[in-house]
């Protein structure tokens, strides 16, 4: 491999950090790892100790092999230390194959550091939809709590619901970002790619985010699949209205979901807009909404007070009506 | 007077023409006529003053009145109509009658309707009006009522090439194969189709014109033949010597023949120089996406009959003023389809422009101050040729399923009514509505209406420009134009800036259904007009990942133009973003421009930053080559200009 010249590294001090194209370079710049540490020091034989070695890892990063690079980015995201986020932002800045880009994005996501926040903003707006999508997926993380974050795998629109977690839930890694990200989710919404879409109205919904409720529902009217679940954790009563009125221009099945997800939610009300909700879900075609108007009854019958809702006898009673036929 | 064709004369090898020459010159000095070689002869002399100057001083001299060839003092129109013919179609529809309808335009009244295979434009004199019928046949109809005065056999073998008439006469040139050879004819005939002369040519001749007791016909592809159309005697003959000729037609002042594909020329004095520079030329301003039909080709007989070329021309007459030619009233028409625009002759920009819904003009023509047209539904309509108001708009009564096929006036001298039914629409909007009509077809018509858009003043035909570039489905090749036309026009570079602003924040938007169109154009005007007010947004653009690849290219080169240090961070990051994207593999020009306007825009920090993309072993190979080959001419000292040469001292 060519070295480069010697002026290069006055590019390093420029900004751009991370150049240094073979392992001996990168071995100058990596962290000193204490000799104590290894036991050299103590004249003593070198245990079998399962250290990463991160200096050959961010070597490793910059490597012409592809998987190598890949694989070194995977490990990376799990030692968190400041020199191998700051390998993985170096890489990120300083352009990689998108496979390598993708898994340091990923580590990124994982590692939840506020410092991530400028690099994967610039990567929200990569050609490649799919860096897109592991940026957006880096930006949810920094704002979404940490378990609900990690339910990642949606349950198809319209089947069993996935758990829904309510605002006392785990805390929030950077609520203080979320001035800056949020807007950036909400943006994601008009992305072309579907996956980025999915993933900033998933994140959104989790959050709550009561300040996406238009966009989801100008998502909703443009028939994708990834605004129901989100705007049924955040919809109110004019989302339910709304809902009413999109009948014929958004496929029912859309609308189906939207409406089983608010039923699903404890805080959604009214009383009287939850029966609204139940009888515009009787009028909807199909077996998907028997199926959440019987999970509505299943999730009120625990409790006493639920359990007298008008709703629910009115769920009960389109349950029975429609199975009778 | 009628006079025996000379058949075959003429005939005369060189050297029995050299010998006869001593009792030619007595023959020419005794005959009225200057010449006597049989007409048509190839051993007549052409470009010869002697017989041009008196050709010409009778051109002067001839007083034509502008009143109808008909003879009856009305204004009428021939109409043909039929089924619908459909490209490709050679035979048509039977259950349709095609027919010849006589319209009289002065009293507005239908005056026949004859049934008729109509299979040319139609001529008229003195009570006839003359055309081809069926395969072999020339008919003379009274043009009062439509009955079949004389049938005229064309030769057998013979094809019609062109049709002509005056007020007293009317001719015909047929061409024919004999002997493996090609040979013309022109005929001369009285209204009621007694023939009075026919001449032979060898070569082709083309379609005839007649004027003021003249008949020219396009000879051999170089010349002008001119006869007296009483005698059927050659009296002067012309050669274009560096362009071809390819018709002849009557104009205000004499005889007009076509130079070349898009040019003109009046039969005067000058004609005898023959050459495009040194004669009286004119040709019209259009623009440079517009194909000049400035008449029927005379050499073409399929252009006999009426066809698309009747819906595409241009409408003229041109008249001599001192020393140079010009378009009468400095203006022409052009025609094309539904369309008629006025057009100021000497700059080419529009006057007005009428736009006729749906129905395609199918025949027009330009009388005096009116143009006068025929659409396909019937409609007889009239402009005023100098402001495009609708001054005539009358109906033919067609049966079910007919069609007009086509049209020829006789209405030289008609008034032009002094009601208007309709004032012209402002320009502006009929071309907008020529640029955004949803037919597509008319490809041509609307690259025209945009070029014409760039001489409309005004910030209005301004953003009709930007409107053209940033329109949803509008071909490319229109909306480029469209950009080009932006660049060229004198607005306020503030205005265009802040139409450039506007334009240029359009991105993609998935929940508004927005998509960015016309980028590159825009790029590309943003430079052309220097509009430095745009950089942030051409930043932003740039690295937007939904500018289209295609556009990327003219988004950097106007960065690198217009933004100075302001394109450095811009160019830095899509330059090491991409560098190592394979998507760029195949065409890495963006991110060679990118790296090139870093080097030209930034300081030492960039050539830096371009040497490490050039040396990082992750970057695409063609990159890094390119960008090691820049660096290196750059790095060559350049070569140091040659001293003069001195001269060796002597020892």
């Amino acid at each position: 491999m060519m070295r480069p010249p010697a002026s290069m590294r006055t590019v390093l001090l420029c900004g751009v950090t991370w150049l240094l194209p073979s392992l001996g370079w990168a071995e100058e710049t990596a962290p000193a790892v204490p000799r104590a540490q290894t036991g050299e020091a103590a004249g003593q034989p070198v245990l079998a100790v399962p250290v990463v070695d991160e200096a050959a890892l961010i070597a490793k990063l910059r490597s012409t092999t592809e998987s190598d690079a890949v694989a070194a980015a995977r490990k990376l995201a799990e030692t968190k230390t400041a020199s191998a986020q700051a390998a993985l932002f170096d890489a990120l800045a300083i352009g990689v194959s998108p496979k390598v880009a993708a898994a340091a994005l990923t580590a990124l996501a994982a590692q939840k550091s506020p410092d991530a926040l400028p690099i994967l903003q610039l990567y929200t707006r990569h050609r490649n939809p799919e860096l897109r999508k592991r940026a957006t997926q880096g930006l949810a993380a920094l704002i979404v709590a940490p378990d609900e974050s990690e339910v990642a795998a949606k349950s198809p629109v319209g089947k069993k619901p996935v758990k829904v977690t309510t605002k006392s839930g785990p805390t929030v890694p950077h609520e203080e970002l979320a001035p800056k990200v949020v807007p950036q989710l909400i943006f994601a919404l008009s992305d072309a790619s579907a996956e980025v879409r999915q993933v900033a109205a998933e994140a959104l919904g989790k959050r709550r985010e009561k300040s996406a409720e238009p966009a989801l529902i100008k998502l909703l009217l443009r028939k994708d699949s990834a605004a129901p679940e989100a705007l049924g954790l955040i919809g109110g009563p004019d989302t339910a209205r709304a809902l009413g009125e999109m009948i014929g221009t958004v496929p029912n099945y859309l609308i189906t979901a939207t409406m089983g997800a608010l039923l699903r939610r404890p805080d959604f009300g009214p009383e009287p807009m939850r029966t609204e909700v139940v009888k515009l879900l009787g009028k909807m075609p199909g077996d998907q909404p028997v199926d959440f108007l019987t999970d509505y009854v299943k999730a009120t019958e625990t409790d006493k007070e639920t359990k007298a809702r008008p709703s629910r006898a009115e769920a009960q009673k389109i349950i029975e009506q429609r199975t009778a036929k | 007077m009628t006079m025996k064709p000379t058949l075959g004369g003429g005939r005369l090898s060189r050297t029995s023409a050299s010998l006869a020459s001593a009792a030619l010159t007595v023959a020419c000095a005794t005959t009225l006529f200057g010449c006597a070689e049989a007409a048509f002869s190839v051993h007549t002399q052409d470009n010869d003053l002697a017989t041009l100057k008196p050709t010409v001083e009778r051109i002067k001299k001839t007083q034509v009145s502008r009143a109808p060839r008909s003879g009856t003092g009305h204004a009428t129109v021939f109409v043909s109509v039929g089924p619908e013919r459909r490209f490709g179609q050679t035979e048509p529809s039977k259950s349709v009658e095609q027919a010849l309808i006589g319209y009289d335009l002065t009293s507005g009244k239908e005056l026949f309707s004859v049934p008729a295979e109509v299979r040319s434009r139609f001529v008229v004199s003195q009570g006839v009006v003359m055309y081809r019928e069926g395969a072999g046949e020339l008919l003379l109809r009274d043009a009062q009522n439509g009955s079949v005065r004389a049938r005229v056999a064309l030769e057998p073998g013979e094809t019609l090439a062109g049709l002509a008439s005056d007020d007293s006469q009317l001719y015909y040139v047929t061409r024919a194969k004999i002997g493996g050879e090609n040979k013309s004819f022109l005929t001369a005939l009285l209204p009621n189709g007694t023939r009075v002369w026919r001449l032979p040519g060898q070569g082709s001749m083309g379609a005839p014109a007649a004027w003021g007791g003249l008949v020219a016909v396009p000879y051999r592809y170089q010349d002008v033949v001119v006869l007296d159309s009483k005698s059927g005697q050659e009296l002067t003959r012309i050669r274009q010597k560096d362009e071809q000729i390819g018709f002849v037609r009557e104009g205000k002042s004499g005889f007009l023949y076509g130079v070349g594909a898009s040019g003109a020329a009046l039969l005067d004095e000058k004609s005898q120089l023959g050459e495009r520079k040194t004669i009286s030329y004119l040709s019209p301003q259009l623009g440079e996406r517009v194909r000049v039909f400035m008449h029927w080709d005379g050499y073409r007989a399929e252009q006999t009959d009426f066809s698309a070329f009747d819906r595409n021309r241009l409408l003229w007459d041109a008249e001599a003023q001192g020393d140079s030619l010009r378009f009468s009233d400095d203006q022409t028409v052009l025609h094309s389809y539904r369309f008629l625009f006025g057009m100021n002759a000497k700059d080419g920009t529009v006057r007005w422009a009428f736009a006729n819904p749906r129905q395609t003009l199918m025949a027009s023509d330009l009388v005096d101050q009116l143009v006068l047209y025929v659409a396909q539904d019937g409609e007889i309509g009239g402009l005023t040729s100098q402001a495009g108001a609708k001054v005539i708009s009358q109906r033919l009564s067609l049966k079910p399923g007919q069609q007009v096929l086509g049209a020829s006036f006789d209405a030289a001298g008609l008034a032009v009514p002094t009601t208007e039914l309709g004032k012209a629409e402002p320009v502006l909007s009929v071309l907008r509505g020529i640029i955004f009509d949803r037919d597509s077809s008319f490809l041509s018509v609307k690259s025209f209406a945009v070029q014409a858009l760039g001489a409309v003043p005004g910030k209005e035909a301004a953003a009709e420009l930007l409107r053209v570039i940033t329109a949803e489905g509008m071909p490319t090749e229109i909306a480029r134009t469209a950009g080009e036309v932006l660049s060229r026009r004198k607005d306020d570079p503030k205005e265009v800036s802040t139409l450039l602003l506007a334009a240029l924040k359009q991105s993609y938007d998935y929940l508004e259904d927005k998509r960015p169109r016309g980028l590159d154009v825009l790029a590309r005007v943003a430079t052309a007009v220097s509009a430095t007010e745009t950089v942030p947004l051409l930043a932003e653009r740039l690295l937007d990942p939904n500018t289209p690849a295609a556009a990327l290219k003219d988004v950097v080169l106007a960065l690198t133009k217009l933004g100075g240090k302001d394109a450095i961070a811009p160019l830095r990051q899509s330059l090491l973003l991409y560098r190592a994207d394979p998507l760029f593999a195949s065409d890495p020009e963006v991110l060679k421009r990118a790296g090139e306007g870093l080097l030209a825009v930034g300081g030492e920090p960039e050539r830096r930053l371009v040497q490490f993309v050039s040396m990082e072993p992750h970057t695409l190979p063609g990159l890094a080559t390119h960008f090691r080959k820049v660096l290196d001419d750059r790095a060559a000292p350049k070569p140091a200009p040659k001293s003069p040469v001195k001269p060796a001292q002597p020892r």
